[in-house]
């Protein structure tokens, strides 16, 4: 757990939050969203311990393994693989052979397969941030934190991504999470904060639209625990952001998909 | 121990760049440079190793920390959990960089001495000599380290002001005793700036090294590089990364 108490942060004459008291649990993701420049970034790092508040104490229940993701990940002059390599290495959590071989588990999960090789000057800012991501995901961490780190990535990748977060955060990981985008949040967070008028607030965030996909009854084929029967068919439920994919998997499956309609809706 | 991959790391950075070329170039050419007139004396040639070593280190210094990449240490310091390490990583990986130069020169009067009959300096050059005279190149090294770093970005927080009062410092190094034998006022310059000038009063035209003022020499460097460097260190901790 690590507790943030009356914290106040300013720059020059410029204060960016202040009175802020917040409590990252175990197990648990909590998101700052806002717009540029609110801080959000700025909170992460205080929290961590990377800036000095101006004001204010952070406690932390144990000497906690960090892992970061930034923003924007630097182009470092070497082969991504040797970067990921080194950094292993310093972690110290596993040897030469098993370091390799969670690199390429996780290279493979993005899809980076052969851009490991590859000088990271000529990596792409995707590919770039998705280094970034192996970097902190490969250390087990304790507390992750997360500044806006689906910048560029493709969409793939950032169900990967969310996947993995989730697992973490089943492992009890303590998870500070900066973003804009409503899918990551909706998919991720726990708690939900803005910064307002330099105050640390809750944020309540619109629930998603859900939709029902009705399936046509087909005797040859048995339907899933998510299909819920109904006259002459199925209903699965799906949020907006999974929809396409569950019609994808359904169609894969053979099933014949009549219509899709809001939940709430009587068409 | 999380220091020494950390090291290999800085060192694959440094070593896998081309910022060593320069550097290396210069190193050749000057030691091309000293060593084309014979008779030499050996103390001249340490001497005069050491201040170039000491000017190098400085800029090198200067070059790194300046091109330090602010979420490439931040991902450091969460990996060494905490500053100690990262620091002692830090300082050692300088260290090392400048080991790997002091044996540029440490080497070149050897390859002359050895090119040349084994008689190019005035008296015979003795595999003690040579150990007095990397002592003196290592101990000047320290002193670039410590002037290079002294003034990193995160404590002056302006590059700007960092280059401009390192070049000051490092010069006001090089000719801190003339000034302090002109104006009394300055001798505070004495004990702020390290003593790189003192090889030269005591060895310089020397026919042989004498070990009584080299040691002095090399083991004032380290305590006066253990001072700063704590100091350094405990103010960029206390600054952090803002």
């Amino acid at each position: 757990m690590i507790e943030l108490k009356n914290i106040k942060k300013k720059y020059q004459d410029k204060v960016i939050f202040e009175d802020v008291n917040l409590t990252l649990c175990d197990a648990t993701v909590t998101a700052l969203i806002g717009h540029n420049g609110c801080g959000k970034s700025t909170m992460l790092k205080v929290a961590s311990g990377l800036i000095r508040p101006d004001y204010g104490e952070i406690h932390y229940e144990k000497n906690y393994r960090f892992a970061y993701v930034p923003e924007k990940f630097p182009a470092v002059n070497m082969m991504a693989r040797s970067y990921l390599m080194h950094m292993a290495e310093i972690d110290g959590l596993y040897g030469k052979t098993e370091s390799m071989e969670r690199i390429n588990a996780l290279a493979e999960d993005f899809f980076l397969e052969g851009m490991l090789d590859k000088p990271m000057k000529n990596l792409s800012k995707g590919t770039l941030q998705k280094i970034g991501v192996i970097q902190a995901f490969m250390s087990d961490p304790e507390v992750l934190l997360l500044d806006e780190p689906l910048s560029g990535q493709d969409v793939d990748s950032q169900d990967v991504f969310i996947d993995k977060v989730k697992k973490l955060k089943e492992q009890g990981t303590i998870v500070l999470l900066s973003a804009h985008e409503p899918d990551l949040i909706h998919a991720l967070a726990d708690r939900v904060y803005t910064i307002r008028d330099c105050k640390l607030i809750p944020y309540e965030i619109s629930p998603r639209t859900r939709y029902m996909i009705w399936i046509a009854q087909d005797e040859n084929r048995t339907p899933g625990k998510e299909m819920k029967p109904t006259d002459n068919g199925y209903i699965v439920v799906a949020d907006e952001r999974d929809l396409p994919l569950e019609i994808k998997r359904l169609q894969k499956e053979g099933w014949h998909i009549g219509k899709v309609y809001e939940e709430c809706s009587n068409d | 121990m999380k220091s020494v991959p950390m090291i290999k790391y800085r060192l694959h950075r440094y070593f896998g760049s081309s910022r060593p070329v320069i550097p290396v170039i210069f190193t050749i050419c000057f030691l091309r440079f000293i060593y084309s007139v014979r008779p030499m004396s050996i103390g001249t040639g340490a001497v005069l190793s050491g201040i170039v070593q000491f000017v190098m280190m400085t800029f090198i210094t200067l070059s790194l920390n300046g091109g330090e990449e602010t979420v490439e240490e931040q991902l450091l310091l969460f990996r060494g959990k905490g500053w100690r390490i990262y620091s002692i990583a830090r300082e050692l990986a300088l260290i090392i960089i400048s080991k790997f130069y002091a044996i540029l020169h440490i080497l070149g009067p050897i390859v002359v001495n050895a090119c040349n009959d084994f008689s190019f300096f005035s008296t015979p050059l003795t595999a003690m000599d040579v150990v007095k005279g990397a002592f003196v190149v290592l101990g000047s090294g320290l002193a670039g380290i410590i002037l290079g770093d002294v003034l990193h970005p995160r404590i002056t927080g302006n590059r700007r002001a960092q280059l401009v009062g390192t070049v000051m410092l490092m010069l006001l190094t090089i000719v801190k005793d003339a000034l302090i034998a002109k104006c009394r006022v300055l001798l505070f310059l004495d004990i702020l700036l390290p003593p790189v000038m003192k090889p030269a009063h005591d060895l310089g035209n020397k026919e042989c090294l004498a070990l009584k003022p080299v040691l002095a020499f090399f083991f004032m460097m380290i305590l006066y590089y253990f001072v700063v460097t704590i100091v350094k260190n405990l103010v960029l901790q206390q600054r952090k990364f803002s």
